[in-house]
């Protein structure tokens, strides 16, 4: 593979960073609202976030891409690629974050709500100053390592034709027929980019155990 | 305008073809890929740097690199080396290799949450370190580790779909072939998402179960 | 207490006469987990500066009891007055009502609770800011002066996980008290610390109990419930049991029930 290819390449890169980075900004805003549906008081509500986050996650990427791309960009307003790209990983992202956030809830530990509440702090300070502080703690390495998952997931974006790494992979592939050499570059930046975030995910994890009752 | 029920009927069938291909590579890829991650779980674990190294760097490829790309690898790049893959062989190929990778982690740390006594009691019996592994430790690591494998093979189905890039008939590829034929993308995308829902809800639900079931 | 001297007419009674008005009374208090009847019509009077010693075996309920006066476990019937403040469990609770009651109570958990994220000195300033309102100097002011008086002075900055366990029950009842509460609940205060570790506490809650504070102590230490509490309180399937003088529960139990109790933990 020439240099000029190699450049080629990295015009993708952009790409998949907005629609990683886009995708994990919208999981992560409207996954608390979730979350909050979800643990709901009102069974008929709780239910409905249970199978909404169920059914989110039950359709694969590509599908949740296609019927986004072409049933609604055929339709009435058509949508760009990347736009749809943002629209389907962000949905996924947002059922997938409330689970994360679910899960960093139910792990700090109930003594910390039971202590806030002996101490007669109101339900919102017990959240805010007590539990939230110690949720995003237990978040961070959960959802850094998710946030690699869905670095690679957004591989799929190419399909529908957003010209990330993946694409322009493919592309050159085709017009050098040298699959092994390009596609294995693909890889490895790849396997580059998502080792910092995995870093990160494993030195938070350390400081974690420290900071949070777990 | 508009897709009949007659349209929805006659979709059923080539969709349901598809789906069952997709069943099919999940099922040999869970059978090839599950053993391997057991396999490398093992080889990373050992004190030999020979042995342990090339073992890491395989499994942080496999599970760095997207299962997209890792499919488009093996089927646009091998030709490269004069060694050309069906797509459904090229499938099983390179999605048993991410599954490995994967699960080779999941199988590490459920290896590791056997606690330290079972292997020491296991020692002070006499055990060899193979009757250790297979009587006393895997049975226990398997136990903890089950309800992430299973969830995991609920994305290995998911997974599947990515083949439609590597031009096999699966399920994705049915439904866009129709779509770009009928222009009913909407309706013919509906029904393929209603085939995972019908498998994978109930399937995540039941992991869900086992999850908590499992939990001492 | 005069009522160290006085005869025990009834062992299960553990009430004041009606024209004494004490500190925290509970009247025929009932808590139901499902079908399970946890606490059976307790009636009990704590007086003010009186220290009061719960014992008996697992399952028997006192720590239920416990949380029942600061409605982390809400009773399902029965009535609780603490000062001037009066509960009746006929209705749901009001959250005005539980913070009232709760303004009265510091209460001390087995597993210390304290907030991991915050250091020691946060710990105990953040509840005073949050519920009492007090200024962040004055709030520093009374949690240096707390460190002082459970000695842990150097370790304002530091956070929970850099101190002993022994260190964190200490911090957590400096934490309970900056709140001023009129009675203190201590739920198995030492029950997760080793016997060494347990000194340093119960040390802390022995002065504490000197300088005249109303405290219930829901406890496995019998020389603590023996020397420190004024009564004690040994109850088993959810009922008082025998209630009076600690050393006369503890040495001369009059139950059945009871004298299997002490002879099993005394090692009899």
């Amino acid at each position: 593979m020439t240099p000029d290819y190699f450049l080629l390449l990295l015009t993708g890169l952009p790409y998949t960073f907005a629609v990683t980075g886009g995708a994990l900004l919208i999981g992560a805003l409207f996954g608390f609202p979730l979350l909050l549906v979800r643990r709901s008081k009102v069974t008929i509500l709780r239910w409905t976030a249970v199978m909404l986050i169920a059914v989110i996650r039950s359709i694969p990427p590509i599908v949740w891409i296609f019927l986004i791309f072409f049933s609604i960009g055929t339709g009435v307003f058509p949508i760009s690629p990347l736009s749809a790209a943002l629209v389907g990983f962000g949905l996924i992202a947002t059922a997938n974050m409330a689970e994360i956030y679910r899960g960093a809830l139910i792990a700090v530990h109930h003594g910390q709500t039971e202590a806030a509440q002996a101490l007669n702090l109101s339900p919102f300070h017990t959240m805010w100053d007590v539990i939230l502080p110690q949720m995003v703690r237990v978040c961070l390495p959960v959802a850094a390592t998710y946030a690699i998952g869905l670095l690679k997931d957004a591989a799929i974006a190419s399909t529908i034709g957003v010209p990330d790494l993946t694409y322009q992979g493919r592309h050159i592939t085709q017009m050098t027929l040298q699959g092994l050499s390009v596609m294995g570059s693909v890889g490895i930046i790849y396997v580059l980019i998502s080792l910092p975030i995995a870093w990160i995910a494993r030195v938070t994890e350390a400081h974690i155990r420290k900071t949070v009752s777990l | 305008m508009g897709a009949t029920w007659s349209d929805v009927a006659d979709w059923i069938e080539p969709l349901s073809r598809g789906f069952v291909l997709n069943l099919e590579i999940t099922f040999i890829t869970i059978l090839l890929g599950f053993p391997g991650g057991f396999v490398l779980a093992l080889l990373v674990e050992r004190r030999s740097p020979w042995v342990r190294w090339p073992a890491m760097v395989i499994v942080e490829i496999g599970r760095g690199a997207p299962a997209l790309v890792l499919l488009q690898f093996v089927y646009f790049g091998f030709p490269q080396i004069d060694l050309t893959l069906s797509s459904f062989a090229s499938a099983i190929v390179a999605l048993s290799v991410s599954t490995a990778c994967y699960t080779s982690e999941i199988i590490r740390s459920g290896l590791a949450a056997v606690p330290k006594g079972q292997k020491e009691a296991a020692e002070a019996l006499n055990f060899s370190s193979a009757d250790s592994m297979r009587f006393v430790v895997f049975p226990q690591a398997a136990k903890i580790s089950s309800p992430a494998m299973m969830g995991f093979s609920i994305l290995i189905l998911q997974s599947t779909t990515l083949c439609f890039t590597i031009a096999l008939p699966e399920i994705a590829s049915q439904a866009y072939e129709i779509g770009s034929t009928t222009f009913q993308y909407f309706p013919i995308l509906s029904l393929t998402a209603l085939f995972f829902i019908f498998v994978c809800v109930p399937a995540s639900f039941l992991v869900g179960w086992f999850e908590r079931r499992s939990e001492p | 207490m005069d009522q160290a001297a006085s005869v025990r007419p009834d062992p299960s009674t553990a009430t004041l006469p009606e024209d004494v008005s004490p500190l925290v009374r509970m009247r025929h208090l009932c808590k139901w987990f499902g079908e399970h009847e946890v606490l059976r019509d307790i009636s009990l009077d704590v007086d003010s500066g009186e220290v009061l010693a719960i014992v008996g075996p697992s399952g028997s309920g006192k720590s239920t009891l416990l949380r029942c006066i600061n409605l982390l476990e809400e009773p399902s019937a029965g009535s609780l007055n603490v000062g001037e403040l009066t509960v009746e469990f006929d209705h749901p609770v009001k959250r005005r009502e539980r913070k009232a009651l709760r303004q009265q109570l510091g209460m001390v958990f087995q597993s210390f609770n304290l907030f991991p994220h915050m250091t020691v000195l946060e710990n105990i300033c953040l509840p005073q800011r949050r519920v009492l309102g007090r200024k962040r100097d004055e709030a520093e002011a009374v949690a240096k002066d707390l460190l002082e008086k459970v000695g842990l002075t150097d370790k304002a900055a530091a956070f929970p996980s850099n101190c002993s366990g022994g260190q964190q029950q200490r911090i957590a009842i400096a934490r309970a008290l900056a709140l001023d509460p009129r009675v203190m609940l201590f739920d198995e205060p030492t029950s997760a610390l080793d016997p060494e570790l347990g000194l340093e506490v119960l040390s802390v809650m022995f002065s504490l109990a000197q300088s005249g504070m109303t405290m219930i102590v829901v406890t496995h230490e019998m020389s603590f419930a023996e020397k420190v509490s004024d009564r004690t309180l040994f109850m088993a399937e959810g009922k008082i049991v025998e209630a009076g003088p600690s050393a006369d529960v503890i040495r001369r139990p009059q139950s059945e029930r009871a004298r299997r109790f002490f002879r099993a933990v005394n090692g009899l």
